[in-house]
């Protein structure tokens, strides 16, 4: 994510109140699995506003509570020192080891959030190979797009975008620069969609998906032609 | 403690801070029985995650608030949890939330901090807007509803906020 200082702080602050929408919540923590610099500013935001907490007035845990908890704490799992149970769809459909994760830092907060974020997501989703969120100019998500490995790609818009009358938005991907970039399909508008894109080597780690304006129909010449509306880097998605 | 799995570290947390993380859950859900929910799931989530703290990338404190205020956020968020609630207790929580942060809830804020004196600076709509987000876990929507203001000023209002604040607080 290359966001200047000042974006970054907005989106801490705002991430820390709970003001980002869920979608934009989500990119947060996935982000900072890698983006220390989001992770140091979210840290910062979280103990800037901690004072308003030492406001609240206590209140007094009722006799047993403690044994309660830890009661909870016999059915649970464990603490998370070992291996992280999120691992990366290799193939669709088949895991391969965590070890491979490790290239992203830091691989323990990784785990942290990617647990935090599966517990409050429904779990029936269909599992992407791999995730981007797609930034503007400013460093403002736009779209997060969501790519299956099967040649089938989501995306989710979670800005306002503006699409003149005779403009018509297609998604893009970059699986390597001798291929150049791909189409993955022109999209019906700034609503979810789901876009059938050719046959394309499985998706990786850092690969490019952006968002660009184009005439109506789609690009000319088979490649970007228009503004960039949005692009970002793959990451892994978990399990 | 808890990081080297020892349960005794549950106890001691809970000793140092759980009548405060009480509190504050008291405060966002305006419900016992959801206030200690959300404490013990909270207990559970650094349970599992205490290992994996970096220290520098804030303080443990700041953390471990954020993973309560989190938990409570979510608790307010989930239809099918609050949907477990009569019409009539769901009503009073609604209540209870609208009271939870008085207009002038900055001055909660005990002695001289920086917080306070920079809170303090800005315009009262932007300063009341982000205490309802932190304080209550309001949306920018539910702060735009209470308000009586579009949700578009609600955003600059709260952006322009942040902005001073965090001049004010460098």
């Amino acid at each position: 994510m290359n966001m200047d200082k000042d974006n970054l702080a907005r989106l801490a602050d705002e991430y820390v109140l709970g003001l980002l929408e869920p979608l934009e919540a989500e990119a947060v923590e996935t982000e900072m699995q890698t983006n220390i610099e989001l992770a140091k500013a979210v840290g910062h935001a979280r103990d800037r506003f901690l004072p308003l907490d030492m406001t609240a007035p206590e209140a007094v845990l009722r006799d047993g509570f403690a044994e309660t908890v830890k009661q909870s704490l016999d059915a649970d799992p464990g603490p998370e020192t070992r291996a992280p149970k999120v691992v990366p769809m290799t193939t669709r459909g088949k895991k391969s080891s965590w070890l491979s994760r490790q290239v992203f830092w830091p691989a323990a907060a990784a785990a942290a959030i990617g647990i935090i974020i599966g517990s409050y997501l429904p779990f029936n989703k269909p599992d992407p190979v791999v995730v981007a969120v797609l930034l503007d100019a400013n460093g403002v998500a736009q779209a997060i797009v969501e790519d299956y490995g099967n040649s089938t790609a989501q995306i989710r818009f979670v800005s306002d975008v503006d699409v003149p009358a005779d403009k018509t938005l297609q998604l893009w991907t970059l699986p390597s620069p001798e291929t150049g970039p791909v189409s993955l399909g022109i999209l019906p508008g700034v609503r979810p969609a789901v876009v059938d894109g050719p046959d394309l080597p499985q998706p990786k780690p850092q690969q490019l998906y952006e968002v660009t304006l184009e005439p109506l129909g789609g690009s000319p010449t088979g490649k970007p032609t228009g503004p960039i509306l949005g692009k970002g880097l793959a990451v892994l998605q978990k399990s | 403690m808890c990081a080297a799995g020892d349960k005794r570290g549950i106890d001691r947390l809970l000793g140092e801070e759980g009548g405060r993380l009480l509190g504050v859950a008291m405060r966002m859900l305006t419900r016992r029985d959801l206030a200690e929910e959300a404490v013990q799931d909270t207990m559970v989530q650094v349970w599992r995650k205490a290992a994996q703290y970096r220290a520098d990338t804030g303080s443990a404190k700041g953390w471990l608030y954020a993973i309560l205020r989190n938990r409570c956020r979510n608790i307010l968020r989930d239809e099918a949890r609050l949907m477990t609630l009569s019409p009539d207790e769901l009503t009073a929580v609604q209540d209870a939330r609208q009271e939870s942060v008085p207009l002038e809830g900055w001055e909660m804020l005990s002695g001289p901090t920086k917080l306070k004196d920079c809170l303090a600076l800005l315009d009262a709509s932007g300063r009341e807007a982000i205490l309802l987000a932190h304080v209550a876990g309001f949306t920018h929507g539910e702060i735009s509803a209470r308000l009586k203001v579009p949700l578009g000023t609600v955003k600059s209002w709260v952006r322009r906020s942040l902005v001073s604040l965090r001049g004010c607080l460098s």
